[in-house]
């Protein structure tokens, strides 16, 4: 099967991506953490969730492994996944342009006030 | 359940994908549906599923095929295209599948066709023809300007040819009844139709080589499926004429549609009706509107239709008699739409002082297409004859017209007739259509065509409205010069 390209790195893509950069989780895990850091703004579905984590497999920016020993039995036969190094170079990088284009966001004033 | 109802949603997803991630997304479910519970949650987790489903089915199938991807957005035009979107191969139960739905398909389409009624075949005379009563197509007249052709006049063989749309005729009928409901008209019926043709045309066409000629060019067309695209019976029959026709050489033939159902056997003369044609008739003074005397003792008759002799033999007589006085006669047949040969006849009879021969398409005995001449009190033998001709003298009045013409014995004066094609005799071949066709063996003595389509033509070219006026101008020269 044909790899769907990450440049421009989808949202979903990057958001599980910085999910995984604090600690391994599986699906549910991803998707509550993702929920979590976007302010609830962003609920992945199970077809947007494992289509993303299939082509960051494919791109190895991440890769599964076992659950950690801390979890229950039924919790670790789930399928965790990791961020890998290509994986959090590339997060980085997103992060990196992301800021840039905040800071020429604010160059340009669009925003209402100095708190951002 | 719902559990269930999620794994059955799933199967839409490509068959690889769902290999990867089935047993993860149900324990993502089941992990939400765990977690968001209450109606409200409940209903918002499936919009998000179902919203899910929605946006990613297309990018998830395109990223299993990606020729798919540009095809979808290339293919904007509407047409349609199809993708394999399973790379496994097409398993037996699927191919069960389609085939016993391709049967159920076709098993409804042939119940609906058989048993969903029939679809109505409309033609644009069905407005025209709302009343409701069976007519004879073969006794089909003039747009006279009178507007009384709602009798309609049912018969076979010469006599039933020549009756006229006008009403006189002792054996019209008219037979009110339900609308037929209308066949499909269909390729086995054009063919019923075409076979029909050829069946007459050997039976009754006195020239045997013409009707074979015909024959084979009906076939042949059928065969190369001239008739395929035509769905309006109407204009079938128009063109199965036409094409008769050049085949022939023969303008007499005429295939005819009628959306009634045609009699097969014409109903025979009800006394009490025909007693009320005869007062009818008689009543109107048989059609001849007016028995006059121009300046210069030119007679001037008026004659609307030809009516039976048996029934206006006396009328016929008086006027006749009284013109014979007349050193000139102008016989005004601007409105006459027709009538009965035998009227053609008598009223011819009186302007020869010997018998003379008076072709007549429809007549197939020798015997009667000599008139009897000279009649008793008959003045007008060799005296100058002017006939007034129009675009609505029709059918026996052109018969009437063109012998005439055609022994150099009277003068047209006016316009083309109408050129009336009644002038074979009618043939049934089916509840809807029929043949008219002429069986008569005696062949037309003189080199014109006969009135059939293209009419009699004058003698003298004038517009119909003027036509008296000329008439009388040109019978006062004659006299004068007498």
């Amino acid at each position: 099967m044909p790899k769907r390209t990450l440049d421009p790195l989808p949202s979903a893509a990057f958001q599980i991506l910085l999910a995984l950069a604090q600690e391994d989780l599986h699906g549910y895990g991803i998707m509550r953490q993702v929920a979590e850091q976007t302010g609830n703004r962003m609920h992945l579905g199970p077809g947007t969730l494992y289509s993303s984590i299939q082509t960051l497999l494919e791109h190895k920016l991440i890769e599964e492994v076992d659950g950690p020993e801390s979890e229950p039995a039924d919790a670790r036969r789930r399928r965790h996944y990791r961020l890998t190094s290509a994986g959090r170079k590339l997060a980085r990088g997103e992060a990196e342009h992301l800021a840039e284009t905040l800071r020429t966001a604010r160059a340009r004033k669009i925003f209402r006030g100095d708190y951002v | 359940m719902s559990e269930k109802i999620y794994a059955f949603l799933f199967r839409l997803f490509p068959a690889r994908f769902r290999a990867a991630w089935h047993d993860e997304a149900l324990h993502l479910f089941c992990d939400r549906a765990r977690h968001e519970r209450g109606f409200i949650k409940s209903l918002l987790l499936w919009i998000d599923l179902l919203a899910d489903i929605a946006v990613t089915l297309p990018r998830i199938y395109s990223s299993e095929d990606p020729s798919l991807l540009p095809a979808a957005t290339a293919n904007s035009s509407g047409v349609p295209s199809f993708y394999m979107l399973q790379r496994q191969p097409i398993q037996p139960r699927s191919y069960a599948m389609g085939t016993i739905l391709s049967v159920v398909a076709i098993a409804v389409v042939i119940v609906l066709l058989n048993h969903g009624g029939h679809v109505p075949i409309l033609h644009p005379s069905a407005a025209e023809d709302a009343g409701g009563f069976t007519v004879d197509p073969w006794a089909t007249g003039p747009a006279s300007g009178d507007g009384d052709a709602e009798t309609i006049a049912i018969g076979r063989g010469t006599a039933g040819a020549a009756q006229s749309a006008t009403g006189a005729n002792p054996g019209a009928t008219v037979v009110f009844k339900d609308r037929p409901r209308l066949p499909l008209f269909d390729a086995a019926e054009k063919h019923r139709v075409i076979e029909g043709i050829i069946a007459n045309l050997n039976q009754h066409y006195p020239d045997a080589g013409v009707a074979r000629t015909i024959a084979g060019t009906l076939r042949l067309h059928e065969g190369l499926g001239y008739y395929r695209s035509i769905g309006d019976p109407a204009e079938f029959a128009e063109l199965v004429t036409r094409e008769i026709r050049e085949s022939s050489h023969d303008l007499h033939f005429e295939v005819v549609y009628s959306r009634d159902v045609l009699r097969e056997d014409p109903a025979p003369a009800v006394p009490v009706e025909d007693a009320i044609y005869r007062q009818v008739l008689r009543r109107a003074n048989c059609n001849f509107e007016k028995v006059d005397f121009l300046p210069h003792n030119v007679g001037y008759l008026k004659l609307d239709s030809f009516p039976p002799p048996d029934v206006c033999g006396d009328t016929a007589i008086a006027a006749m008699k009284t013109v014979s006085r007349a050193d000139a006669l102008i016989i005004d047949l601007r409105d006459n739409s027709g009538g009965q040969p035998e009227m053609v006849m008598f009223l011819a009879g009186w302007l020869f002082d010997e018998p003379a021969f008076f072709w007549n398409p429809r007549e197939n005995s020798a015997a009667n297409i000599w008139t009897h001449s000279p009649m008793a009190g008959s003045g007008l033998a060799g005296k100058p004859v002017y006939i007034l001709t129009s675009p609505r003298t029709w059918s026996a009045a052109e018969h009437f017209s063109y012998d005439l013409k055609m022994l150099h014995r009277a003068t047209l004066v006016g316009e083309t007739t109408g050129g009336a094609t009644d002038v074979g005799v009618f043939h049934r071949i089916d509840d809807h259509f029929g043949i008219g066709l002429r069986e008569s063996r005696v062949p037309n003595p003189y080199p014109v065509p006969d009135w059939a389509v293209h009419g009699v033509s004058p003698d003298v070219a004038v517009p119909a409205s003027h036509a008296l006026d000329s008439a009388e101008m040109l019978a006062v020269q004659r006299i004068a010069r007498r």
